[in-house]
């Protein structure tokens, strides 16, 4: 063997495996970030990926507002037609019964999609039928399905209860976002999340997309079936009267939860893009009105809670007309001296006016802040307003004559309603609301707390109540009656305002009450507006409504009788 | 008679032992995804590298026990079988991969070639250590030009290209060390270089790949995605069957492209580490090589070192984009049967020579 040509081929053997060696030196560490970010880019994917929006639940737990999957079938008119070419004529056939399923599935012509697909030849994408049910979807992707076909699946709002609850749950854009009521108040817990991932092929070239977040479930104090029964009442009663609209509130007084709340005019959450916004509103907190004699309450509760009033004082009431400066003040009876509880039995304008003439405006406007007129309630939904106070250094003696019986003042249903409350559970204002609490997948996340703070005097509560309760038997809210219950309430009728006179025929009907008057369960509020057919009054268009829907709910929660 | 005493049959072994373990890992690592898809069992290649395995090292030990001067005896069947093997391959037996027919299928399923390589390597050493005399005579050397230029072409024109001159170098590196005259090998190269243009101009692909790397400077795919494996790794690595990307985006990743493997699993720690291992087993081949005294013997185990080191190179330059890439596996690490018994046989066939030695420098 030639040995210097030897030692040579080792010496280009070991130059070679060296040159090697520098190179994969150079590859895996001079050049490593380089090759990592070609890496990561070739083997990962960003994906967003989209949860469920969260459920809204009343209070038995029955749904009012759900997600249910709705899919869109595509169609890869490209790979479509690839794949036509290159397979054989069983592949098409099977492929055109496929066509022939779907078309009848989802009510389309199969010379459509032909038709699409001969229209976007070099198109991977077209829609073919979006928002395709569950059981359809089911029943196609069961069988055989071409690769060139595919489904998108998102999900869609869907509400059970329809227009019954329409105005407190609201309803979503078609972007899922929430747009009105519960949906738009409580949309930073309903919405799903969006989670982000870079997620690298694994071993067997899948990628799992990150498990998405679903929105939170709301849970609320809503009773289905009261809800329904108070929608179905409330629109008996606007149509018996021919009425414009009409709202109701029914409040548990102790915590604030609202039980049932409706207006009128309805409107279908479902289809709401058939509706204006006069529909949609929610007027049982968005619209002020001037309440008439069912504010007399508070005119009331002022007198006796501040001691400016006892119970066995007497007031003159003018025989039904009496001038102030420029303003006359009208009863509806003619009466002379009453006792300072058939002022408020009767219903009488001008004793309630001298009773607030008499405490003097500091005191009266003292007990409208802590009842909380002109201020919001705090109630938790959308386009809550918060009434019409005046200032207290611009009124004289007429504002506080005619706001003693709810003349030139505006509240909202929703603070009538915790107004009655406050007597109801004793003297304590509470904050009304619809959330009890909200749930993710863990568990509770949040739970409402009671805003609960005493406002009236123990003593001074049951006087009220007794007055109240007299209301019924002797006085204005006679039809207000419920066989086999205590009850105590208060009519009112007052004249809607245009153009700043009381010249139309236009009312407003309401009454305001609890049952039994000892341990209420239940504070109903009903304001009917503008009945034209069937009498005005208070305790004649408004008074039965309420009746019903307490009778109804007492029954409902199976109170006892107390009577 | 056994009184040599060194280290080199160590230095042969143990790495050669390791080197397997390795490449048994880095198959399972590699094809996993492959053998899902195609198999539907991810350890389809594992189970089978793990028999191979068992069967090279089997044949390591056979070739080590028996004397390696009795294939000195039975040069011309060694000849003829594996000559009927290679034309077998254009018959019905003839078995066809991805366009090129490499393998046969006589009962069992192997590769003539890997044969065929092993086998001209004992003819040359016995041709050389019979005609030492004829050394510088053109006319000396026709037997052996005819014979390997047969093998030579049958491999050509299967087409495995990578194999033919993988042979065709071994065989002139062979004749160069062993003192042949430049100009006589120089007219062999020629025309061996003229069929390997044709079959390469033939053949489109093959000759893209030519042009791709020296003219247009493109890189291939494969050598591209083996490179960001690799560069990915780092120095560490990945970790063991830790890294996907092979799995996914190198074809042939635990055949041909072991080695981008163990880089984004191993990284360049797992790189020097073969490559070391390798320099270990090829350099005690040499030096055992060089301490033998009988001619066929040091041929033989020379012959088996530069077809080793010349396959090594010739992957490794592949994969690592300093030559066009080439059809060639990895010694002891690549997935197939038939290299991997026919590498332990070579292994067993240099212990032989080893055990003969008699402890004085040739």
């Amino acid at each position: 063997m030639n040995k210097v040509r030897y030692n040579f081929f080792l010496f280009v053997i070991s130059l070679a495996l060296l040159s090697v060696l520098i190179k994969a030196y150079n590859v895996a560490v001079i050049k490593h970030t380089y090759y990592s970010k070609l890496y990561i880019n070739n083997i990962t994917k960003t994906i967003y990926k989209k949860g469920k929006r969260g459920c809204i639940y009343s209070e038995k737990n029955k749904n009012l507002a759900i997600d249910y999957p709705s899919y869109d079938l595509f169609v890869d008119p490209k790979y479509y037609l690839e794949n036509k070419k290159n397979n054989g004529e069983d592949y098409t056939k099977s492929v055109e019964r496929f066509i022939d399923k779907i078309s009848t599935a989802v009510n389309i012509k199969p010379e459509y999609i032909k038709k699409v697909i001969e229209d976007n030849k070099s198109s991977r994408f077209v829609l073919i039928k979006r928002d395709i049910p569950p059981n359809v979807f089911q029943n196609i992707s069961e069988s055989f399905m071409p690769r060139s076909f595919g489904f998108i699946k998102k999900y869609k709002r869907y509400y059970p209860d329809g227009e019954y609850s329409a105005h407190n749950i609201g309803f979503c854009f078609k972007n899922g976002v929430g747009a009105e009521g519960l949906e738009r108040y409580y949309e930073q817990y309903l919405k799903p999340e969006i989670i982000k991932g870079d997620v690298p092929l694994d071993l067997y070239r899948y990628r799992f997309a990150p498990i998405p977040k679903n929105g939170d479930d709301l849970y609320i104090s809503i009773n289905k079936d009261i809800q329904d029964y108070v929608h179905i009442k409330l629109k008996e009663a606007v149509e018996k009267h021919d009425a414009d609209g009409g709202m109701v509130v029914v409040l548990n007084p102790y915590d604030g939860s609202v039980v049932a709340m409706d207006s009128y005019p309805f409107y279908d959450n479902n289809q709401y893009r058939k509706y204006d916004y006069t529909s949609i509103k929610n007027r049982a907190v968005a619209n002020v009105f001037e309440p008439g004699s069912v504010f007399k309450l508070i005119t009331l509760s002022a007198a006796l809670d501040s001691s400016a009033f006892k119970e066995n004082e007497i007031i003159y009431c003018e025989g039904g007309s009496w001038k102030l400066k420029n303003k006359t003040i009208h009863d509806v009876h003619k009466f002379g001296w009453l006792g300072f509880r058939d002022v408020f039995i009767n219903s009488s304008n001008i004793g309630s006016a001298k009773i607030a003439l008499s405490m003097g405006k500091k005191l009266f406007y003292q007990y409208l802040s802590k009842f909380g007129f002109g201020k919001k309630t705090g109630i938790d939904t959308i386009s809550e307003s918060k009434g019409i106070v005046k200032d207290i250094f611009s009124i004289g003696d007429v504002d506080l004559a005619t706001m003693a019986f709810g003349q030139g003042i505006s509240v909202t249903a929703i603070q009538l309603a915790k107004s009655y409350a406050v007597i109801a559970n004793g003297g304590y204002a509470v904050r009304p609301h619809f959330l009890e609490y909200i749930k993710d997948k863990n568990g509770v996340v949040y739970k409402y707390k009671i805003d609960k703070k005493r406002i009236l005097k123990k003593e001074s509560v049951a006087e009220i109540k007794g007055i109240l309760e007299d209301v019924i038997t002797k006085g204005t809210g006679k039809r207000a009656y419920i066989e086999g219950y205590t009850t105590a309430g208060k009519t009112g009728t007052a004249q809607i305002p245009k153009k700043g006179t009381y010249d139309t025929k236009e009312y407003i009907a309401s009454f305001a009450g609890f049952a039994p008057v000892e341990h209420p369960s239940l504070v109903v509020v009903v304001s009917i507006i503008n009945p034209k057919k069937g009498g005005f009054y208070g305790g004649v268009v408004a008074a039965p409504v309420f009746a019903d829907i307490m009778k109804f709910s007492l029954h409902y929660y199976a109170v006892k009788k107390d009577k | 008679m056994k009184t040599h005493q060194g280290y080199e049959l160590s230095f042969l072994i143990i790495p050669y032992f390791i080197l397997l373990v390795i490449g048994i890992v880095e198959v399972w690592s590699s094809s996993r995804y492959f053998a899902y898809i195609h198999f539907h069992n991810s350890n389809f290649f594992l189970t089978r590298e793990l028999f191979y395995a068992a069967f090279s090292l089997f044949a390591t030990m056979l070739f080590s026990v028996i004397d390696y001067k009795l294939l000195k005896k039975i040069v011309p069947f060694l000849v003829l079988v594996s000559l009927i093997f290679l034309v077998l391959i254009y018959t019905k037996a003839g078995v066809s991969i991805r366009g090129a027919t490499r393998w046969i299928r006589i009962g069992i399923q192997f590769e003539p070639s890997q044969i065929a390589g092993l086998v001209l390597l004992i003819y040359i050493a016995d041709f050389i250590s019979r005609k030492e005399v004829y050394m510088h005579r053109m006319k000396g050397i026709a037997p052996v030009a005819v014979v390997v230029g047969v093998f030579f072409l049958f491999i050509a024109l299967e087409p495995d290209v990578g194999t033919a001159f993988l042979i065709l170098i071994t065989f002139l590196t062979i004749m160069y060390i062993s003192g042949y005259s430049v100009k006589m090998i120089s007219q062999l190269l020629f025309p061996s270089i003229v069929v390997l243009g044709l079959i390469i101009y033939t053949h489109p692909g093959k000759l893209e790949r030519l042009v791709d790397f020296f003219i247009s400077k493109k890189i291939n795919f494969q050598v591209e995605q083996s490179l960001i494996a690799i560069g990915s790794g780092g120095v560490f690595g990945h970790g063991i069957g830790a890294g996907n990307y092979k799995n996914i985006f190198i074809p042939d990743s635990y055949n041909d492209f072991i080695v981008a493997g163990i880089g984004e699993d191993f990284g360049f720690l797992g790189i020097l580490l073969v490559i070391t291992l390798f320099v270990f087993v090829v350099f005690s081949i040499f030096s055992i090589s060089s301490k033998c005294r009988d001619m066929f013997g040091k041929v033989l185990s020379f012959g088996i070192g530069v077809m080793l080191s010349y396959q090594a190179l010739m992957n490794l330059f592949s994969v690592f984009n300093l030559m066009p890439p080439k059809g060639i596996t990895m010694p002891f690490l690549s997935y197939g049967g038939t290299s991997l018994i026919i590498q332990g046989a070579m292994i067993g066939i240099v212990t032989s020579i080893y055990r003969s030695l008699d402890g004085k420098e040739a």
